[in-house]
């Protein structure tokens, strides 16, 4: 129990909240935008997963991979919305019953292809520890707390400065009204699932040097992406970034001192603001 | 003359309620007209029904000589209907500049910093505040970027306007019926729901007074002043000092 | 049902008496689900939490009390209901749609994780399980027996009833019962014989048939009392709080205590379920009870059904498992993908379910 154990679970934790908000943000976006709770975003993430690790071990090369699994993702996603879930547009309870489906469909697929085995590969650049003032810590955690700090800003930008962000953050918050100014709302609805999943579709690639990809990657991180969106407040950028980091840390310091309590932890602290601030911990 | 806005036989239901019983009327050009009613009379249901939030369940609205009746509420927006609902509505989150931009959707983005322009001229107070969050702004600042935000679209036809001066101090409604008064000289058209008379009879000609989802009395605008019964009897409101 | 002698045929006896079982048991959940999404407008994500307390409080009974397993029933259907009340105190400020849908989500992963960790193992076995110890009474001969008395009690009265309700009020809806009803009589009788020529051979060949006969009957139960309800006073209320709560509210129903009477019945039902589905398999493990897999064949299965009449999930449950098991045979793996494809072909072609293809019958008939 000491110092360095607590600073390097900490890192561990903003290292996995850098992961968390790659599929969690696409998941608040949607909810927030167009009400559908989407069951089959945690299978893009585990498929983007696959995706990456085919294409880092036969290239080797880990920005290629990335690459693959955002593109391919949101292709996907994509397709999802435009091919089924536009057709029953105004049916959210009816389109998140068909994103179960989808999820079955996905999830089963994969593990057809993939099977049980847990797939895993690390870049040589960035197999290495670095020694910091006596504490030892992985390169490649380090490099995705960089790499997600570059998402989240990309992901600021275009919600901040682009006009399709603008649309999406007001009809967040009121879609009639924006609807109301001339504008067709349901054709941001596409573009933020093509968004979305190619994020989703990132993020699973980019744990695969870490934590591998194996058949339940998928809902136990889309679980974990639900607390978020609820802790965070559905549809805040900010409230998604930071319960993302929040239940990254709390889940890491919760596996080295209290491991039988990891997973519960999040859902408790789901339950816990569901119940006192349902809103989320983080307005607008 | 062809009207601007026709109403024909409308019938509109709110889940089981029947709101809206068969209501008839026209507005043409620059006719403004007021729509009164005590509460519950059906008011903000009709103006949301011209707007296409809600769907009548039976009789026309015809716009410009065309049938809306089927239009979705964007393409209403963008055919020149604008929308001020009551509850202001403003976009909380985004900067009094976002809301302005998000109204100016669709026009040429050359016109833009002119009709800002336009907009401030007409609310000065929210030049200071354009990258203030609007949820930030006080109650009257929030109303003005209500109207604000409909009227930076310069292709605003007819203006559905939802009791504007709700619970605002007079220096805000004297600023809000100015700029009716200016968007009335520049060409727009008004549908005002009021309660104030003084508004009513600055900038509306003709008036309707809707009970129980009809309309049960219609006149000049100016008459409401001559004749106070009507208002005390229809609307339930006394008249004070003109 | 006709096709019933043709499928014993290819698929042999026990098997299908198994595969009939477990469509009995699994439609008692999923009819537990419909309740509250078809008459409530409640999406329960947390479903599987009855089921598993269910299981749970089964196998606590059974191995490490040696209760009769009829009291372990009883003290899961306490249980379940229980659970069901607290589940609503729970959510009582915020019960509907999205936030009840999370915060049953929420109740369910936390007891799920908890029950999967290896410190916890003394109350859920970890994620092996709990072997259970086959009740005696399901080892009896005269079980079934028993229980082919009683269920043609049951059944025969229930058409008495059913014929005689049929006559004044709407008659597309309770014409069909008798039907369905004959329809289980001659599966009864049909298989009765069957089962005792079997069960005679061995004790371990009885405990199937015995579970056949104890869920079918249960099941019927069930469906009749759910029936009854959603058509009494009750059921009516239920319906006008999915349709305008505050409206409901306004006309002074305590909306709070219909909805937590709904849970506590479904709460119960599905816990029954769990009763009978962990001795069944033998075994009760955190994944068979609490994970999130089995909220979703809850949604499955009622959907295909249709959520709108208690049969709905019986049909559907009974669609969902034999087409699952009987692809298993053909296409392996894939006949979860094939579930799936359907699930989504339903929500399309048929949005009230395989329950509204029977709804078109009598229909057609009225229009002579």
């Amino acid at each position: 129990m000491s110092l360095e154990t607590l600073i390097v679970a900490i890192v561990d934790g903003i290292a996995l909240g850098a992961t968390l908000f790659m599929i969690s943000s696409g998941l608040s976006l949607i909810f927030g935008l167009m009400g559908i709770v989407n069951f089959a975003h945690g299978s893009l993430f585990m498929l983007g997963a696959y995706i990456g690790y085919e294409v880092f071990s036969s290239t080797n090369s880990l920005a290629l991979g990335l690459a693959a699994a955002t593109a391919s993702m949101s292709l996907l996603g994509g397709t999802i919305e435009s091919g089924l879930l536009k057709r029953k547009s105004g049916d959210v309870l009816g389109q998140a019953l068909i994103t179960i489906g989808v999820m079955l469909l996905l999830d089963r697929t994969a593990w057809i292809i993939w099977g049980e085995t847990t797939y895993k590969w690390v870049p040589d650049s960035l197999k290495g520890v670095i020694e910091l003032g006596g504490i030892i810590f992985y390169e490649y955690r380090l490099f995705l707390i960089a790499f997600g700090a570059v998402i989240a800003a990309a992901v600021f930008s275009f919600l901040k400065y682009t006009n399709y962000g603008t649309i999406i953050r007001a009809a967040i918050e009121d879609r009639e009204m924006v609807e109301a100014l001339g504008i067709d709302v349901r054709k941001t609805f596409t573009i933020t699932f093509i968004l979305g999943s190619g994020l989703a579709g990132l993020g699973g690639a980019v744990l695969v040097p870490w934590l591998g990809v194996y058949p339940t990657l998928g809902i136990t991180y889309l679980l974990y992406a639900f607390a978020i969106v609820v802790i965070g407040g559905i549809g805040s950028f900010t409230g998604t970034l930071a319960a993302s980091l929040l239940v990254g840390v709390t889940q890491q310091l919760a596996a080295y001192y209290v491991p039988w309590l990891a997973e519960a932890t999040i859902f408790i602290l789901m339950l816990a603001v569901l119940l006192l601030r349902p809103e989320g911990l983080v307005r607008g | 003359m062809r009207p601007l806005l026709e109403l024909k036989d409308l019938h509109v239901h709110l889940g089981t309620l029947y709101i809206i019983q068969g209501v008839n009327f026209r507005v043409h050009e620059g006719e403004n007209l007021a729509i009164l009613g005590r509460n519950g009379a059906g008011k903000t249901t009709l103006l949301k029904s011209i707007m296409g939030i809600l769907k009548p369940s039976k009789g026309s609205i015809k716009f410009r000589g065309r049938d809306i009746t089927g239009a979705r509420l964007h393409e209403r927006a963008r055919m020149g209907i604008g929308y001020v609902p009551d509850t202001r509505r403003i976009f909380g989150s985004l900067t009094v500049r976002e809301n302005l931009l998000l109204g100016a959707a669709g026009i040429d983005k050359k016109i833009i910093p002119e009709r800002l322009e336009f907009v401030l001229k007409i609310f000065p107070d929210l030049a200071k505040l354009m990258n203030h969050k609007a949820r930030n702004l006080s109650g009257g600042q929030q109303q003005m970027l209500n109207i604000a935000r409909i009227i930076v679209n310069p292709h605003r036809r007819l203006l559905l306007v939802d009791e504007p001066t709700e619970g605002l101090s007079p220096l805000y409604v004297k600023r809000i019926s100015e700029a009716f008064e200016v968007l009335t000289r520049e060409g727009v058209t008004i549908i005002l729901v009021e309660t104030k008379p003084l508004l009513v009879k600055r900038i509306t000609k003709r008036y309707v007074i809707l009970s129980h989802g009809k309309i049960v009395k219609e006149g000049d605008s100016g008459e409401l002043f001559e004749n106070p019964e009507i208002m005390r009897r229809y609307i339930g409101v006394e008249m004070r000092g003109g | 049902m006709l096709t019933l002698p043709a499928i014993i045929h290819y698929t042999g006896f026990t098997r299908l008496t198994g595969i009939l079982t477990s469509i009995f048991i699994l439609s008692l959940y999923s009819l537990s689900f419909s309740i509250l999404l078809g008459y409530l407008g409640l999406l329960n994500f947390g479903h599987a939490l009855f089921f598993g307390l269910g299981g749970y409080t089964t196998a606590y009974a059974l191995n490490y009390m040696g209760a009769p397993y009829m009291a372990a029933i009883l003290a899961s259907l306490l249980v379940g209901a229980i659970s069901g009340i607290a589940l609503s105190f729970i959510v009582r400020r915020v019960f509907h749609g999205v936030p009840f849908a999370f915060i049953s989500l929420a109740v369910m992963l936390i007891v799920y994780f908890l029950y999967r960790k290896r410190e916890l193992r003394l109350l859920s076995g970890g994620e092996q399980g709990i072997n259970l110890v086959v009740p005696g009474s399901m080892k009896a001969v005269i079980f079934s027996e028993t229980l082919v008395i009683l269920g043609a009690f049951v059944v025969a009265s229930s058409v008495v009833r059913a014929v005689i309700a049929s006559r004044p009020l709407r008659r597309g809806s309770t014409a069909f019962a008798p039907l369905a009803l004959a329809g289980v009589v001659a599966v009864l009788l049909a298989n009765s014989w069957y089962i005792e020529e079997l069960s005679l051979e061995s004790p371990a060949l009885r405990i199937t048939p015995n579970y056949y006969f104890l869920s079918l009957n249960l099941l019927v139960l069930s469906y009749l009392f759910t029936k009854r309800l959603v058509e009494s006073p009750v059921g009516r209320v239920w319906l006008a709080i999915r349709e305008n709560e505050q409206r409901a509210s306004a006309l002074g129903f305590d909306v709070f205590k219909y909805k937590a009477l709904a849970m506590a019945m479904a709460g119960s039902m599905a816990a029954l379920a769990g009763s009978l589905y962990a001795p069944f398999t033998f075994n009760i493990n955190p994944d068979k009870a609490f994970s999130p897999l089995v909220s979703v064949y809850a949604i499955i299965y009622s959907i295909i059904g249709g959520v709108w009449t208690p049969l709905g999930p019986i049909l559907g449950t009974g669609f969902v498992v034999f087409l699952e098991r009987l692809l298993a045979d053909y296409t392996g793996k894939w006949s979860t993908i094939i579930v799936g494809a359907v699930f989504i072909a339903v929500m399309y072609a048929m949005p009230r379910g395989l329950a509204g293809l029977l709804e078109k019958a009598p229909r057609l008939r009225r229009g002579r």
